[in-house]
């Protein structure tokens, strides 16, 4: 009899494992019941430019909001059409979100439209570059004239000796933009108090980005001309990439220095090849932060900083060797 | 436990085998259920599109109504936009409202906020155009059909998405299927074999006991009857056979020892009867030995007394001394076994004696084997047929008389022949005499000697005393032919 029950036991562990294979069917995820729901929805909206930064801008606001139970979205993407920044603050405005991020500038149709979103009670924060005519709540981004000096002082190392130089500087937005006219402001008074006896002339100049190869055109053309300049300046990483792969297409590497914007692996690769003579690095993850912050200190306060400034670094060959080093040692 | 033991067997046959049918039919139903739950789960995959194109085809209409109703301010329109209106709502309502951390979500709380706006829109203006303020109602409708269109394309958006990861949950659903179907084939052919290895098992331990129970009848058969009583550990019909199999074989144990018993108490009274019977025989044979005494004591006193008479010499000594060692065999060997050689001596001592009495009226032969003179044999064996052919053979010839005495061995017998070419015999007489219905009718006085044993004694002493072995057969072919007188006797082991 003992046998009988042994056997049993056996068998019914037999069918109870058997089972428990047999009921091992994963179930799909429910997406709705395993997520917590967040207090706010931010968006964030940019000009469609330098994806990569604005990328890394996103992600660390993404995980700032998350932080403070807020859902932030990079509005407009994985849609099937492209909106302009004008169209998404229309839609995000119509969407009923809670906050607004947005790469603006001082276009006047833009500014209504903060105007208006913020009249509805949205709070808007411009991120990188201000519409300072608007009624945004804050403005998270470099000091521009600052950047100019940073600028201007990377020349002066750069002329030393010289009597004269040409500098073109490509503009990130519009020519004549508050924006590049403080860049230019910068650079100017800083060569003049540096190299008082060297003739600079410091050129501005900006890209029609009528099609989305504009900017490859442009270095293009640039590069198979006669009149190349000393020292080139690019604000925006797409641009810096299409300026030095034209001037090694060109064989004109060393003949202008290039002054590249964003610290990207690519970007500091070739600035230690030194085929950029250094590029502007800014704390995408500190704006990405502060311009949730922002947004977090008007919900809990009523106001906020109308101004959070982020630090920023010119970084050379040897810089950008050592930041390799660094991103090889973590890996 | 108690009721298990008690089950009959056709009972425990049928609960094993329902046991493991209703095992393989369970898994059967759980692996059913199991590719019904993937079947309903690859349904619900595409569900969410259905949905959105759903939402899509009811926003197109409802933009389609509400326009044909601004141009033509048509009833029909406008009950059609609030059927659409209701119907829209009530799909908005199935979606996420909730900032939540998942891209499609979010999507939808964008196309569900949107849609709620648009609806505004579209109330504002049917509003207007009721209150027929065109500019207003040209307004709204330009923005209303710019955030149509843009709910179209968050819808499309998110349906690719969707359809894109749903693509990717089929593909694994179906991957899941095709695991879980080779598994699911894996899981029954294992229940099975594990339901077949309990099925064999289980019988093998109802069957066990029959198999001993055979084993130990196969014993029996092969006349092992002592082994141990077989456990009754059922009370099934095994149990109920083998306890019938204890009591049978116990039964057998019994009987057999009684059977024994019964031949022991046979082989007693047997031997008892033998013993009986031999003391019998002894003495019978006593008996008849001391017939012999006093005859033969007289007429050997006779003779000496006659010899002394006459001769009163050396022969007298001899004759003396061979009476009195006649006498004196008769005196040692009367109660007991003698040998052939000593009744050989005696027969010398009886010729001895004869010779004087009868002189050279007869001549004696005897040829001897040597060899077989150390048989036992019982006394006063040969002289009396010595002294028969002197008395029936040669007395009352004219011609000389011969009496010949040979001892032989053939073929693991002793031949003992006393031959006379006396007066021999008839058939008649030879028959009669071999029944012990012819005696002679008085002792012969005339002979020297005699012990007065007849033919019938000796052969009856023979019998007796070879357990009817021996062989006693007289030869005569008639009146005048002479007669022998052939014993055989049987040669034991040692002998031969």
């Amino acid at each position: 009899m003992k046998k009988i029950i042994i056997a049993g036991t056996i068998a019914a562990l037999l069918m109870l494992g058997i089972a428990a294979i047999v009921f091992r069917t994963r179930p799909l995820e429910d997406r709705s019941e395993s997520l917590d729901v967040c207090d706010r929805h931010y968006v964030l909206i940019t000009n469609g430019e330098n994806t990569e930064f604005w990328d890394r801008v996103y992600q660390s606001a993404k995980a700032e909001g998350l932080a403070h139970n807020v859902y932030v979205e990079m509005f407009g993407s994985g849609l099937s059409m492209a909106y302009s920044r004008d169209e998404l603050l229309k839609i995000a405005r119509q969407a009923s979100v809670d906050g607004i991020i947005v790469e603006a500038d001082e276009d006047a149709t833009t500014g209504k439209l903060i105007d208006e979103i913020v009249n509805e009670g949205i709070p808007v924060v411009t991120a990188m570059r201000d519409c300072y005519s608007s009624l945004r709540q804050s403005f998270v981004g470099v000091n521009h004239y600052d950047t100019g000096v940073l600028y201007g002082q990377k020349i002066a190392s750069l002329l030393d000796g010289k009597q004269e130089a040409r500098v073109l500087v490509i503009a990130e937005g519009k020519a004549g933009d508050v924006h590049e006219n403080l860049v230019l402001l910068g650079i100017r008074e800083t060569l003049a108090k540096e190299m008082p006896n060297c003739h600079v002339q410091v050129d501005s100049d900006s890209i029609s980005r009528t099609s989305s190869f504009a900017e490859e055109e442009y270095f293009n053309t640039l590069f198979m001309g006669e009149d190349l300049p000393d020292i080139l300046i690019c604000q925006d990483a797409v641009g810096t990439i299409c300026a030095y792969q034209s001037a090694v297409d060109h064989n004109q590497v060393g003949s202008v220095d290039i002054i590249g914007f964003y610290d990207s692996d690519t970007i500091l690769s070739e600035v230690q090849k030194g085929v950029l003579t250094a590029t502007l690095s800014i704390d995408a993850e500190q704006a990405g932060r502060a311009c949730v912050d922002a947004l977090e200190d008007y919900y809990a306060y009523g106001y906020t900083n109308e101004y959070n400034a982020l630090s920023m670094a010119l970084i050379d060959e040897d810089r950008a060797e050592e930041l390799l080093t660094e991103e090889v040692t973590e890996e | 436990m108690k009721k298990l033991r008690s089950m009959s067997l056709q009972k425990k046959i049928t609960s094993n085998v329902v046991g493991a049918l209703l095992i393989v039919l369970a898994v059967n139903i759980v692996m059913m259920r199991v590719l019904s739950s993937i079947n309903l789960k690859i349904e619900e995959v595409y569900t969410g599109n259905v949905r959105l194109n759903e939402l899509d085809d009811t926003l197109g209409s409802l933009e389609s109504n509400l326009e044909t109703y601004v141009r033509t301010k048509s009833s029909d329109a406008m009950e059609s936009y609030f059927r659409d209106e209701q119907a829209l709502r009530d799909l908005l309502g199935g979606l996420n409202g909730q900032a939540v951390d998942d891209p499609e979500l979010i999507a939808e709380k964008n196309i569900r906020s949107l849609s709620e706006t648009y609806l505004d829109l579209t109330a504002q203006i049917i509003q207007a155009k009721r209150g027929r303020n065109v500019q207003k109602y040209a307004e709204l409708a330009e923005e209303a059909s710019a955030l149509g269109n843009t709910i179209h394309v968050y819808i499309d958006s998110l349906n690719n998405e969707r359809f894109q990861v749903n693509s990717a949950i089929f593909g694994q659903l179906i991957g899941r299927w095709r695991a879980q179907e080779g598994t699911l084939q894996f899981v029954l052919l294992a229940v099975m074999v594990a339901a077949l290895l309990v099925v064999i098992f289980m019988t093998s331990l109802i069957i066990k006991p029959l198999k001993d129970l055979a084993s130990a009848a196969n014993e029996v058969a092969a006349g092992n009857l002592e082994q141990e009583a077989l456990p009754v550990r059922t009370r099934d019909e095994i149990g109920i056979v083998t306890e019938a199999f204890n009591q049978m074989l116990e039964s057998i144990r019994r009987y057999i020892r009684q059977i024994r018993e019964n031949l022991l108490r046979e082989q007693e009274l047997r031997e008892r009867e033998l013993l009986m019977e031999s003391h019998l025989k002894d003495a019978r044979l006593k008996y008849l030995q001391a017939q012999i005494d006093p005859h033969f004591l007289f007429n050997t006193l006779n003779a000496a007394a006659q010899l002394a008479m006459m001769e009163g010499a050396e022969k007298t000594e001899e004759l003396l001394d061979n009476t009195a060692a006649f006498f004196r065999y008769n005196v040692r060997r009367n109660d007991k076994d003698t040998t052939l050689r000593d009744e050989v001596g005696l027969v010398d001592n009886f010729i001895f004696i004869s010779k004087v009495r009868f002189g050279d009226t007869f001549v004696f032969e005897k040829n001897i084997d040597e060899s077989v003179l150390n048989i036992p044999v019982p006394s006063m064996m040969l002289q009396p047929l010595i002294e028969n052919s002197f008395k029936y053979g040669i007395r009352d010839l004219e011609r000389q008389g011969r009496i010949e005495l040979s001892v032989s061995r053939r073929d693991g017998w002793a031949e003992i022949s006393v031959w006379d070419n006396g007066s021999g015999m008839t058939e008649e007489r030879i028959a009669a005499v071999l029944s012990g219905q012819w005696e002679s009718a008085s002792d012969d006085r005339d002979l020297p000697v005699s012990n007065g044993v007849g033919i019938w004694n000796v052969m009856e002493r023979l019998r007796l005393y070879f357990d009817g072995k021996s062989t006693f057969e007289i030869n005569s072919d008639g009146p005048g032919t002479g007669t022998e007188i052939l014993i055989r006797i049987p040669l034991g082991a040692e002998e031969a």
